[in-house]
Parts: structure tokens; sequence; C-alpha cells
């Protein structure tokens, strides 16, 4: 009798406590441990393979043979709302897995809002468009690094995903102006776009964006060594803009600084190299920009101890980050001297 | 100066600054929380904003034994002046229990909605799980499974990709 009673508490431990409580538990897991769990018993396999909040996330970064583990996934009804797919860095993963995908799971993707292609240096303008077609409320699109895609592959992606707010195309170095005016014209609800070392585009690209982008909040242009002020005098009509880098940008002259210094909202500012900049430009950052909390004049020998303290009397309470590496125009810039202006700093160097 | 005690958080309340909520467990047993401490369980505070007459809540789902320590718990994270670390070694000390009353937390912080306590027991929980091999994760938590050998093969083919 006393034997049955214990087999009958083990069945309850095994059946109903630990399903009740792995399912609150486990939803912090990695993916590899989650899906170990499904493992383990029949019980556990049926209670969380079927709550849907548990598998929105498919991280497939760094993986060998990603292109395969995708599809093997994918065929799973517990995907069938994934909202985010990581394949950052995945390896084996080629424009035949996304068409197949196409083919076969383009049900699963209805949900999908974030899709990280970083890194996936085979995959072509066929293979987004293959994806693309899939996920039609995707929101946040990234394929940082990729040589492959060019404008072709940003015509599928504006044509099939009407809601992006989040772009990345660093590195994408065979985009041109035509991909800007397609996505000016598609995205006017764009929040935040990566452009760092495209290399081809020119002014006229970057002048469609600002004036239709209007929400953006965060703007990338490192390394976009050839845009003059004729494209940076329009980012000041971007009321919204809280994230700006423009390292590199060798152009840009005090006035067109002055007018970007209009954006108010503006808490980080990277204007590493940024060579013909002097005090008058940053003098109208700090006075127009007052919630500044990041700030980088690496490089910049045209700057005196002046900007700093035009800087101090508007940002002191907020800058936390100050890199005035190489700025020789700068006499007062030791670790003690920067804290005297500014004493919330803790990051001294960004660029190195 | 006033030595008195400071006044609840729920500083709409008309009642006098120690406002003591009375709670009954599964199994009959009555306990007294400071409201202060009450307020850290969602599912309390609705059930204070409603009722002020003193009445002791029932809570179906908790036994005396877990009641008393999640009223423990609750008091010593509404006490002002813990600093951070002291806390920290004192939740340490509170979830090392053995693993059935560590399952009772979690169940009965789930149910309270108390996201401190959650956080906590779920984070012990995770650690042991984190890692482990199905049947590590089996012989660690002493789970008896009734896969076939056929649906065991099944399972592990089609989730065969998560792993490297």
């Amino acid at each position: 009798m006393a034997a049955e009673a214990e087999e009958t508490e083990e069945l309850a431990w095994s059946r109903e406590t630990i399903p009740r409580v792995m399912k609150i538990a486990c939803a912090r897991l990695p993916q590899r441990d989650l899906v170990s769990l499904l493992l383990v018993s029949p019980w556990l396999h049926r209670t969380l393979a079927s709550y849907p909040s548990l598998w929105l996330v498919l991280d497939l970064r760094e993986m060998t043979n990603a292109g395969n583990r995708l599809l093997g996934a994918l065929s799973l009804p517990r995907y069938r709302q994934v909202k985010r797919i990581d394949l950052e860095f995945a390896q084996d993963i080629e424009d035949k897995h996304l068409e197949s995908l196409e083919n076969e799971y383009s049900e699963s993707l209805k949900s999908l809002e974030t899709l990280n292609l970083n890194g996936c240096q085979k995959i072509s303008d066929k293979g987004i468009a293959a994806v693309t077609s899939c996920c039609p409320n995707l929101k946040v699109f990234s394929i940082y690094w990729n040589v492959r895609v060019t404008d072709i592959g940003i015509k599928h992606l504006v044509e099939n995903c009407r809601h992006l707010v989040d772009l990345n195309l660093s590195g994408c170095k065979n985009i041109t102006d035509k991909s800007l005016e397609l996505v000016a014209d598609s995205y006017n609800e764009l929040q935040s776009l990566n452009l760092t070392r495209c290399v081809k585009l020119t002014d006229i690209g970057l002048r469609q964006i600002l004036f239709k982008c209007s929400s953006l909040q965060s703007l990338n242009l490192y390394a976009l060594s050839s845009l003059t002020d004729n494209a940076y005098n329009n980012i000041s009509s971007l009321s919204h803009l809280k994230y700006l880098d423009l390292c590199g940008a060798q152009n840009l002259s005090d006035d067109a600084l002055s007018c970007i210094a209009k954006c108010g909202k503006v808490v980080a500012l990277n204007l590493t190299w940024c060579v013909r900049i002097t005090d008058k430009g940053v003098i109208a950052v700090a006075e127009g920009c007052v919630s500044l909390e990041f700030l980088s004049l690496f490089g910049i020998v045209g700057v005196t101890d002046k900007c700093l303290e035009a800087l101090s009397t508007t940002c002191s309470n907020t800058l936390t980050t100050l890199d005035v590496n190489g700025c020789i125009g700068i006499k007062r810039r030791s670790r003690e001297d920067l804290l005297k202006l500014f004493p919330h700093l803790k990051c001294f160097k960004v660029h190195s | 100066m006033s030595s008195s005690p400071p006044p609840s958080s729920a500083a709409a309340s008309p009642s006098c600054p120690k406002k003591m909520i009375a709670l009954r467990s599964s199994d009959g047993e009555t306990f007294e929380i400071e409201e202060a401490a009450a307020l850290q369980s969602k599912t309390l505070e609705n059930m204070i904003d409603e009722d002020c007459a003193g009445t002791p809540i029932p809570l179906p789902n908790v036994t005396g034994k877990i009641l008393a320590k999640v009223v423990e718990f609750c008091s010593k994270h509404a006490e002002p002046g813990v600093d951070d670390e002291s806390l920290r070694a004192w939740d340490a000390e509170f979830v090392n229990v053995e693993q059935a009353t560590v399952f009772d937390y979690i169940l009965a912080a789930n149910f309270l909605e108390i996201p401190t306590l959650l956080n906590l027991t779920c984070n012990v929980v995770a650690d042991m799980i984190r890692g482990k091999t199905p049947d590590e994760i089996r012989k660690f938590f002493n789970i008896k499974s009734i896969f076939s050998p056929e649906e065991e093969e099944e399972v592990r083919r089609e989730n065969h990709w998560a792993f490297e």
C-alpha cells in the first residue's frame, strides 16, 4: 500500500508538478536548454510545446549548417508564431534554403517581426526576395556586411515588407542611391537606419531619406566620406533624432553642424574624424543639444578648451561619455580636467 | 523629528500608518502581513483595494508552510534601509532549501504575482537546468519519463537541429 502511494506521488511529481513549474521557470532559459526540456518527458513535451510564448524566438547565431537547421525548426508547429529569427554569423545558409522556406513554410513567418541576417554573406537578392515574401509584418531587418545585396534586393524588401521601422545595411557596399529612394518612398515611419560603409551613396540619396523619413531617431552614416553639407544641412529636419553617427564625415563644416544642432533631442553624437569642425560648430551643438550624453570629438584638431566650456554650461549634468583623444587644440583634457567640467563622465574613449 | 513609523507606501489609504492585512492559507492558518509588504504581490494589491474591513484574504493555492515563508520574504523586501549586498545574501539563504520547496515558492510567487520572488526562484531552477542533457535533467529532478523508444526517437529527431 505504501509503495503504491509512493508511486502515485512520484507520478504526480513527474506528470503535474514538474510541468507546471517548468512552464513558469523556463522562459528565461537559452534555446538549447529549452529544447532539452522537451526531450525529458512526454508531459513536459506536451506542456511546453503547446505554450506559444516560449517559442517566439529562433536563435541560430553562429551555428554551422544553419540553413538546414532553420528549415528543421520551422517544420515544427510550435514555431508557427515565431517573432524573431536570429542568424547572425550563422554558417551554411544560402539562397536555396530561403527559397525552400518560401515553398514549404511561408505560413510560419506571418508573425515574424525581426530578421537578423548579419554576416550571412552567401545570401543574395534572390534569398532576400524569397524570405521577405513570407513576412509581411516585418519591422526590423538587419543584413550587415553583405556585399551581394543590391538595389534589387532592397526593392523586394520594400515591396514585401511595408511596415519596417529599423533597417541595418551596414557594410552592404553595393547599395546605391536607388535603394535610398525606395526606402524613403516606402518607409515614412522608419525609426532607425544604418548605412555604415555603403560607399556608393551620395548626397542625392541621403536627401531623399532626410526629407521623407521624418520619424528617424537613429541615423548611422559612419565612413561615408563623400557626403557633403548639401545633405548634412538637411539632417535638421529630423526633429526626433536621438542618435547620430558622423564618424569620418571629412566634408562636414561648422555651418552644417550648426544646422544639425537644431535637433534638440540628440543624446549621442559621434564626430570622430570630422576634421573641418572648429569651436564654432561644437558651441552650436552645446547650445542646441542640451541633453547630450555621448560625444566624440576624436581626432579633431581645430577645437579648443572654449568648446568644452560651452558644453559644460549646458550638458554637464547629462554627459557621461566624452572622447577628446587627439584633440591637440584642447589643453586641459586630462581625466581630472574633464571631470571638473563634466562630473558624471564615465567613459573617456570611444574610438580606438 | 517625528518618531512614528514612516507611512505605508499606499499613500491613498486612509488607514493608520502600519496597516496589517490578514491572509488565510489553504489549510486554515492565518497570517498577518504589513500592507507595505503585501503590496509586493500584485494579486494582493488588487484584493486590498477592494476591501478595507480586515477579513482574512483566503489563498486556497498556498499552504501555511509556504505562506509563512512568503510573508517572511515580502516583509524583508519591504524593510527600509537594507543594502543590496545584504539583501542578496539573505535571498541566497532563503532559496537554499530542497527542490520541492523551491517549486512551491515558484507556484506561490506565480499565483500571488510577486516579481522579486518569482525572479529569484526561477533563476535558481534555471541554473539547475542550464547545460544539462535531457537525461541529466531527469536524474537531477527525479522525473519519470514514459516516452516509448519510438516516441523518444521521434522527438529527438525533430529537435536535432537545436543541438550543435
